[in-house]
């Protein structure tokens, strides 16, 4: 096998969906039909004991193991804030990136939402609206992206837990739109999908 | 205060108090602690230093503001500090809140103090009390409400008047209670809302037993105050029936953690066919003739089964759901919960928090815990450490600013969370203790 391949680490499923349809919609703007490559693989970091090596153990324990002839870059994609009930202290990045290139990684690069990623989905506001049958001149909350989520959760009866119905929201978003707003961030995912 | 005075609050059993800071002293091991509470606080030491004397003290401090049994209270042997260095000392309990009228905030401050019983009669009496109250509003001072000194007692009477009207009260009454019955009080509501606080203390949150058809009820409590709970399937029933949106949170909530649930339901169950005896009206138990059972519908199972067959773990969220659910129904203004995270899985243990937060409005929440998983999902305002000592007091602080950014950065260059690195210096060495104390507020400079 020559093909590099691409490990997506995330923080939580939420991300997961998200950047699973991400790739999809580049995938499907490049070919006529969506395709799963079976070389981009997502991994959730594990944050409940010593987190800061979830991305390091799943690397060395199950990438090369299973790949040991692909070469795979990093991408690593994170919230630019920390969300009030994550674990502290929050994930060191940086850290994560050094250990993985420690462990051979050549390439590993960020994607980084701005705040939070529920801060981009607020990007297609109506499919949001749409998702929780909330009609369309319903007034955007105050705060950040997720008090916003929480708000627009309460006004459902529900409360807004990250990570839940991930992807039954995803599929609501319009991710060509959000996608060609933020494609400066995805540009990472955008040049390894070229 | 124009507008607290004349605002017609409807005022049912309990209207919303939010308790900003408790300040404590002279219970049993507790020594002058203030908590600063938010949505979620949470206590943490070491066993048998005294987080669950303190979670009574509170309780015992808001129960003695509504009792009628003062006397009694203050007579009450398991309260009373027995600690050499503690001994003889008063009890003192004050209370920060705010309120809400339709269109302001206000600030106030409650607190009394009484001398414990004694042998040679100076105790059990009331020493003094005090009320303040502020509006939210920038440069606003607080001014004095009720003001007294052993038995002589003085409170406002007039809005822009001073607090020197006298008003008898005896040494086991407090001036709280006694304003209630002045009905042209322009404080009258907020003299109400006081005197209607109530907080709920959980200690064991018995998640086996609360499943259990229970065929007995209390007449004198209403089907969704918050002493039912230990008749969980009883509790939802009647949520569902008379405060059907709360009910569709609560299993909502309970859904976002546990996704497989499709389903949850309460067959009420008609038992009078087994009941062959009259039971008379004014008993203060009476055996139903209803009993109630919990069934669940899970998306692997072939069909619904009773929720008493579901984990303990499953069991115990629902149970503590619903617990933050009534108190925000009975408007409690403090809910006590100890160690909730028992029996529950650490993945969910953040999620947990989150939810219950989002359930409340004007409730706070109190827990203990001994769980690093739990803890490190509280923002490090919010947690109140308990420092060994050498004199058995208890005395619990919270991380300073500047000690909440050493404490980040040393635990994220050990490679630890903020549990697993304050766990681990609380159990240590008496260095590791000085090493904890930095970060604390109380702790050397």
């Amino acid at each position: 096998m020559n093909r590099r391949g691409l490990l997506i680490f995330v923080e939580s499923s939420l991300e997961l969906a998200f950047y699973r349809t991400v790739v999809l919609t580049i995938l499907n703007q490049k070919k006529s039909s969506i395709v799963e490559d079976p070389l981009i693989i997502y991994k959730i970091i594990n944050r409940i004991g010593n987190h800061q090596n979830s991305a390091n153990r799943i690397y060395q324990k199950q990438i090369i193991i299973d790949y040991p002839e692909v070469p795979f870059d990093v991408i690593l994609c994170h919230d630019s804030s920390v969300y009030k009930f994550s674990p502290k202290p929050p994930l060191d990045w940086e850290l994560v990136e050094s250990d993985l290139i420690g462990a051979g990684v050549q390439h590993v690069d960020h994607i980084i939402a701005n705040k939070s990623i529920e801060d981009w989905f607020l990007l297609d506001y109506p499919g949001v609206l749409d998702f929780l049958n909330l009609p369309q001149d319903t007034i955007l909350p105050e705060g950040d992206g997720i008090t916003k989520f929480k708000s627009l959760y309460n006004k459902t009866n529900n409360v807004y837990v990250r990570g839940s119905e991930s992807d039954a929201l995803v599929q609501y978003l319009a991710i060509n739109k959000i996608t060609s707003i933020i494609h400066k961030q995805l540009r990472p995912l955008i040049n390894h999908l070229k | 205060m124009a507008i607290l005075s004349s605002y017609n609050f409807k005022l049912r059993k309990v209207i919303g108090m939010k308790i900003e800071r408790i300040t404590i002293h002279g219970f049993r091991n507790i020594s002058n602690t203030s908590l600063y509470l938010n949505n979620i606080s949470a206590l943490v030491s070491l066993n048998s230093f005294g987080k669950s004397n303190l979670l009574s003290a509170i309780d015992f401090g808001i129960s003695f503001i509504t009792d009628d049994s003062k006397a009694k209270q203050m007579r009450w042997i398991p309260g009373i500090p027995m600690n050499k260095k503690l001994a003889g000392e008063d009890f003192k309990f004050e209370l920060e809140m705010t309120t809400n009228t339709e269109s302001e905030k206000f600030w106030i401050i409650y607190g009394y103090q009484f001398k414990w019983v004694r042998d040679d009669d100076a105790g059990a009496r009331i020493l003094s009390e005090w009320l303040k109250v502020k509006k939210d509003k920038k440069g606003q001072k607080y001014s004095q409400y009720i003001i007294r000194k052993n038995q002589k007692a003085k409170y406002k009477k007039a809005e822009s008047g001073r607090c020197d009207h006298p008003i008898l009260v005896d040494s086991s009454e407090l001036v709280i209670n006694k304003l209630q019955a002045y009905d042209s009080l322009f404080f009258l509501d907020l003299v109400k809302r006081i005197n209607n606080l109530t907080a709920h203390i959980e200690e064991h949150l018995d998640a086996g037993v609360a499943y259990q058809p229970y065929p007995f009820i209390r007449t004198d409590l209403e089907a969704l105050q918050i002493d039912n709970i230990n008749n969980l399937p009883r509790v939802i029933y009647y949520l569902k029936e008379q405060a059907h949106e709360k009910h569709d949170l609560l299993i909502n909530s309970y859904k976002k953690l546990f996704p497989q649930i499709e389903k949850i339901e309460v067959d009420k169950v008609n038992i009078s066919e087994n009941i062959n005896f009259q039971i008379p009206d004014d008993v203060p138990l009476r055996v139903t003739n209803e009993i109630f059972i919990l069934r669940v519908s899970d998306k692997n199972l072939n069909q619904p089964i009773n929720f008493e067959a579901m984990s303990d773990g499953a069991k115990r969220i629902l149970l503590l759901l619903t617990c933050v659910i009534l108190s925000d129904i009975n408007k409690c203004s403090l809910i006590e919960i100890e160690e909730p995270d028992n029996c529950i899985h650490p993945s969910l243990l953040g999620q947990l928090l989150d939810i219950m937060a989002q359930l409340t409005t004007d409730c706070r929440i109190l827990i203990t815990s001994h769980s690093p998983y739990l803890i490190k999902f509280f923002e490090l305002e919010n947690l109140y450490i308990g420092l060994p000592s050498s004199d058995g007091i208890a005395s619990f602080c919270r991380i300073s600013s500047t000690g909440e950014k050493a404490l980040l950065k040393d635990a994220k260059e050990s490679r630890q969370s903020i549990g697993d690195y304050i766990f681990q210096l609380m159990s240590g060495s008496e260095d590791d203790i000085k090493e904890l104390e930095k970060y604390l507020e109380c702790g050397s400079k």
